[in-house]
């Protein structure tokens, strides 16, 4: 059945041709896929109860179900063209108790249990029982295995490791809603992402450059045996493009730029994306000409998306619920509950019920986290107070439960992730005015010039789930800005010196327009769709140096041109 | 008989493009002749410049699906370009390969539009890239060499002769939906098998063309095919250890694989094979005679002899530095010596494109270096007359004989079996060979002897296996073995067969040639997949190719066998799922 909101866009989509268009749904029923994963989890859950020493006291099975079409494109030339369709599953199965089980952390370390085996994708009961028997057994014995040695290691420690208990009991839920269905129309994203690579064509300096669509519709399943069975899934698509460079000294350079929307329609029209494309082929070719940054400290304003970037991978980690456990982490936060650790005119909330903000749809939206508990809205920060940290099913100290907050990727164990990350202030201005205050700043401290970073990139930046490069700040894009009225001037290879979580505390404003990013997240639970939303920031101080070089030298040939 | 065809439109191609300029309406050979004679003129200041530069193309797709118990777990459909690249700067006498800083970096894919500029642009940046690491590697080879006494003065690169061949490009033919279909069928067979656990069904068809152009003046345009049909099981014996069962076919084209009925039956065949093998009984060390049977017999010499018949070469580095250890093939120093019985003569000819009827899946005209292939004697009546060898120099063999396909260490390609034929002068009929091993278990008073059907060559052994194969190795000091058997019987003095299990092979290698016995007058012909890692494992690396053994069954006096020392695993806590057994 084809939802309403679909036909809209779709009514949309046929005034500038079908590129995604609603299709019959794929082959299989993912209704009694649900059935066959809740009978087996019934049976193993069952038969490990009866027979298994130690007996589980809770398991669950999740399916994930990925389509992915992509197309890229270097120069007008198609450089790969991509259709996977990929069914696996992960298995949770804990033993012992809530309070302690196979997944207590020990001196820091937890184990893997789980790992991402295939499914049939055409819901054949007998592959998939028999996956699921195979597996539960290997995890089983694991998990098993992992409990003894726990126990034992704990009697050894002089404070045992952890107060805390290992799960929370959460209500069981049904729910069941699935995406839209599609088909990506090759040829004609094909020729999209050629004509957009096209551009760089006149950029002879950038060295290397790209153009890619990567649409994805991904279903998940979920059961556990507190009788929750939970099937949902999310549609992305998005456009991406990025340059490469190296700067006469051998610096190397980068620029990047993405869209992304739950749904076609809701992407920009061509001729923004050609724009888009334009402008980071300009600013890399800006970046190539301009002169080195030098280590200042300074007052500097983030805009809205690098402000946003900055939260999520400077403040947003650090509330994680899992961080505070773990004696190998930082632990920023873990006593500062109550404490003030923003300035009193600035909010944090996380919400993976909004869908989108202010017609950009956002990435870290779900309805209910890989642990099948609900979402729902967490202020983290209220009036720069600590109030909350993100969990899940894993209680941190005087929160028991869970707040929707369990997030993985498939093939890795679950721990607390971020969602939609809304930043909230009540000490709005102007972009205007926010400069003039920047100024201000810049003639009462007396320095030679203060800072604009419009882009920056981190782990989260990039969308091929690569590697892990979580909490890594990289400004891209960044720009001296002069009190004397000369005009900004771009600057190359800005580095940012230690923890910028004390800028965080020195914000002295916020404009009043908001801007979204989103993106990928890596970290211990694998990558996961996330987006932040930030206004741009002013900040009193910010310390920064020159960017390592890797002295490569540019091509020694000129670029061939022509036959 | 499709592959006949092929050939003959080959050669007609040949003749064809001799008279007309090849290569101008091939938009990529033409922009990797364009750039290649551009960067020629490369150099970095005083450094070296570069004596040899070659690009080669493999403009491949790939179908690859996969089946279990009736329903398809992957399906893929893939197109791409990768592209090996080599600058040598010096001289063939002494480059900055062979050194232990001689790396040969791996390029992504090349754009699979055809656009000359793109692919021009593409290969600039590349050469560029490898230019300057080259032109280091030299400069550090040249540091190390100072230290060393008595450096080795083998040459760098064997030259040879430029060739064009320039045969019609390729593109993969394939049905993915009706073999979607094929494989549902086949695997779904299994269910009928509940015994079995981890079963699989899975069809790879690559097709490639490839192309080369080098600063010699070398164009090559040819086919490179492959396709192979794994069809695998394993089962739990009742003490808990897991035991596994597979057979694998291998083409160069998917209309060479059996009709789908075929297959079915061949799913069958192995399951029930598999499911007799959970019941066998344990077999323990034993030293006896030993028959290879068909199959295995070609499987037991495309092991031994992929690596006895290749030379290694150890690469430069300086004194009291880290030196990798290089396993020398046990062959290395008996050129001109007996290494088997004088009754057996051992060839390798990839120019064969069949043998009595069936094709052969080693089959090429030109290796991955561009050179012709060449028919080579390696063991002539008994005596090592040879190697195979490509373009790496190695000790006194300074010539290829156009058998390098697939990547080598240190910037080298490595030397790979095309077609191997292993004739023997003397031989009895399959039974006799039989007959003899009862024979020989009378005269030592054994209980019984030992034939071996099938091996686990190419190896599909989990990674459990592997480990436990790899620590049971390390204890007993051997440096190399056998991949183990999969079918292995015991035959007792009446004649009768007992299905074994749990056995491996004790050290082997191709010394142990010498002491082969007998020989049967049936030859077998073994197509298989051909990727260089050890025990020949199905998913390792990143490249293959693909080889045959045509060779006959082979009968050992006396070979040492040892009981596998895998710790035996617990039968599941939970009864699997009982199977809807498909009509």
């Amino acid at each position: 059945m084809r939802g309403r909101a679909w036909i809209a866009a779709l009514a949309l989509l046929c005034a500038t041709g079908e590129l995604w268009a609603a299709d019959a749904p794929i082959a299989g029923q993912p209704a009694s896929l649900i059935e066959i994963l809740s009978d087996e989890l019934g049976r193993e859950y069952a038969a490990l109860k009866a027979k298994g020493e130690p007996p589980p006291y809770y398991m669950a099975y999740a399916v994930t179900d990925e389509q992915t079409d992509s197309e890229s494109a270097t120069l007008g030339a198609l450089s790969s063209d991509s259709h996977n369709r990929a069914r696996g599953f992960d298995t949770t199965i804990r033993i012992g108790s809530e309070k302690f089980d196979n997944y207590h952390p020990y001196k820091g370390s937890r184990i893997q249990f789980t790992r991402f085996s295939a499914l049939s994708l055409d819901d054949d009961p007998n592959q998939i029982r028999r996956a699921l028997w195979e597996e539960s057994d290997r995890v089983y014995r694991l998990a098993s295995r992992r409990l003894l040695q726990l126990k034992t290691d704990d009697q050894l420690l002089a404070e045992q490791s952890d107060k805390d208990a290992d799960f929370s009991s959460e209500p069981a839920v049904q729910y069941s809603r699935l995406p839209e269905t599609y088909r990506f129309d090759t040829e004609r994203w094909a020729d999209k992402v050629r004509a957009w690579s096209a551009e760089f064509k006149s950029h002879p300096k950038i060295l290397g450059s790209g153009v890619s669509v990567r649409a994805q519709r991904e279903i998940r399943g979920f059961v556990n045996t507190d009788g929750s069975k939970v099937q949902q899934g999310s549609n992305l698509i998005r456009v991406q493009m990025e340059g490469a460079a190296i700067a006469p000294d051998g610096m190397d350079l980068e620029t990047f730029a993405s869209f992304e929307a739950a749904d076609p329609a809701h992407l920009p029209t061509d001729e923004v994306v050609r724009a888009k494309v334009r402008e980071v082929a300009n600013k890399l070719d800006g970046l190539i000409a301009a002169p080195p940054a030098e280590p200042i400290v300074c007052p500097a304003i983030l805009s809205g998306r690098a402000a946003a970037v900055f939260f999520h991978e400077i403040f947003g980690h650090r509330v994680e619920g899992h961080r505070q456990k773990d004696i190998s982490e930082g632990q920023t936060f873990t006593k500062m509950l109550g404490s003030k650790v923003l300035p009193d005119f600035v909010s944090v909330e996380f919400d993976p019920t909004l869908t989108s903000y202010q017609g950009t749809d956002l990435l870290g939206h779900y309805e209910y986290d890989d642990e099948g508990v609900k979402a729902r809205p967490v202020k983290v920060v209220d009036a720069g107070v600590l109030k909350t940290f993100l969990l899940s099913r894993s209680p941190v100290g005087e929160f028991l439960h869970s707040n929707g907050h369990g997030r993985r990727q498939s093939g890795h164990e679950i721990v607390s992730r971020q969602s939609n990350l809304i930043v909230e202030s009540s000490k709005k201005v102007s972009n205007q005015e926010l400069r003039a205050e920047l100024i201000a700043e810049i003639k009462r401290k007396s320095k030679p010039y203060g800072l604009y970073f419009e882009e920056v990139s981190s782990g989260y930046t990039t969308t091929g789930r690569r590697g892990l490069q979580a909490f890594t700040v990289v400004p891209l894009v960044v720009y001296r800005v002069y009190a004397d009225g000369r005009p900004d001037e771009l600057i190359r290879g800005v580095d940012i010196v230690g923890t910028p979580l004390a800028s965080f505390q020195k914000i002295m404003a916020t404009s009043d327009t908001p801007e979204v990013f989103n993106g990928y997240c890596g970290a211990e639970s694998g990558q996961v769709p996330v987006s932040a939303v930030s206004p741009a920031i002013l900040v009193s101080e910010i310390e920064t140096q020159k960017k390592q070089n890797s002295q490569r030298k540019p091509p020694l040939l000129p670029r061939p041109e022509s036959e | 008989m499709k592959k006949a065809l092929v050939a003959g439109a080959a050669l007609a191609a040949i003749l064809l493009c001799a008279a007309a300029p090849p290569i101008s309406n091939d938009v990529q050979l033409r922009a990797m002749s364009d750039e290649l004679a551009r960067s020629k003129t490369l150099q970095l200041n005083n450094l070296d410049k570069p004596y040899f530069i070659q690009y080669a193309i493999g403009d491949t797709e790939q179908v690859l699906i996969s089946a279990n118990l009736g329903g398809i777990t992957s399906s893929t459909h893939g197109r791409f370009r990768p592209a090996q690249l080599a600058v040598r700067v010096g001289d063939y006498k002494f480059d900055n390969t062979n050194s232990v800083y001689s790396r040969a970096p791996r390029f992504g894919s090349l754009p699979i539009d055809d656009d000359y500029l793109v692919f021009r642009n593409q290969l600039w940046m590349a050469t560029d890239a490898l230019y300057k690491s080259s032109a280091e590697q030299i400069t550090r080879k040249r540091n190390a060499l100072r230290e060393i006494a008595e450096p080795d003065k083998t040459p760098d690169l064997a030259p040879v002769k430029p060739v064009e061949i320039i045969q019609p490009a390729t593109k993969l033919e394939i049905d993915r939906k009706a073999w979607e279909d094929v494989l549902r069928r086949a695997s779904g067979r299994f269910t009928s098998y509940p015994g079995l656990v981890d079963s699989l069904v899975r069809l790879r068809a690559i097709s490639s063309t490839y192309r080369l152009v080098n600063t010699e003046g070398t164009v090559i345009r040819v086919p490179q095919e492959l396709t192979d049909l794994l069809v695998r099981a394993a089962a739990l014996a009742p003490d808990g250890s897991r035991v596994w069962n597979h057979r694998l076919i291998t083409v160069l084209h998917p209309s060479q694989l059996p009709a789908p009925g075929e297959i079915s039956k061949m799913v069958e065949t192995m399951a029930a094979e598999t499911s007799e093998l959970a019941k066998a009984p344990v077999e323990n060390d034993y030293s006896g005679p030993v028959l290879f049977e068909h199959e295995a017999a070609a499987q037991m010499m495309a092991s031994v002899l992929s690596d006895a018949l290749r030379l290694h070469r150890k690469p430069l580095a300086a004194p009291g530095g880290n030196s990798p250890q290089v396993l020398e093939s046990v062959w290395a120093a008996r050129l001109n010596s007996k290494v088997t019985p004088e009754w057996l003569t051992i060839s390798d000819d990839p120019l064969q494109t069949q043998f009595k009827g069936t094709p052969l899946a080693g089959h090429y005209q030109v290796d991955d270096e561009g050179v012709p292939a060449e028919r080579v004697l390696l063991v002539d009546k008994g005596a090592l007359k040879g190697f195979l060898a490509s373009r790496e120099p190695v000790r006194e063999f300074s010539a290829s004989n156009g058998h390098g396909r697939l990547p080598g260490s240190y910037g080298n390609e490595s030397a790979v079996i095309g077609n191997l034929f292993v004739r023997a002068d003397q031989t009895v009929s399959e039974s006799q060979m039989k007959s003899k091993l009862i024979a020989i278990v009378k005269a030592v008073g054994l209980k019984y002897g030992v034939v071996i059907r099938r091996l686990d060559f190419p190896s599909t052994a989990s990674l459990e296996e592997l480990t436990s194969m790899a620590r049971q190795l390390q204890k007993s000091g051997y440096a190399r073995t056998l991949n183990s058997p999969l079918l292995a019987y015991r035959v007792y003095p009446d004649g009768r067969e007992e299905l074994v299990r749990g056995l491996r092979f004790r050290d082997f290698s191709a010394k142990d040639l010498r002491d082969v016995a007998m020989a049967s007058d049936r030859p077998f012909v073994l197509n298989y997949i051909n990727n260089g890692s050890s025990f020949n494992h199905l998913d390792s690396g990143d490249d293959a190719t693909s080889s045959s053994v045509i060779c006959p069954s082979l009968l050992f006096d006396s070979l040492d066998l040892a009981r596998s020392e895998n710790e035996p695993g617990k039968l599941p806590i939970v009864a699997p799922p009982a199977l809807i057994a498909e009509q």
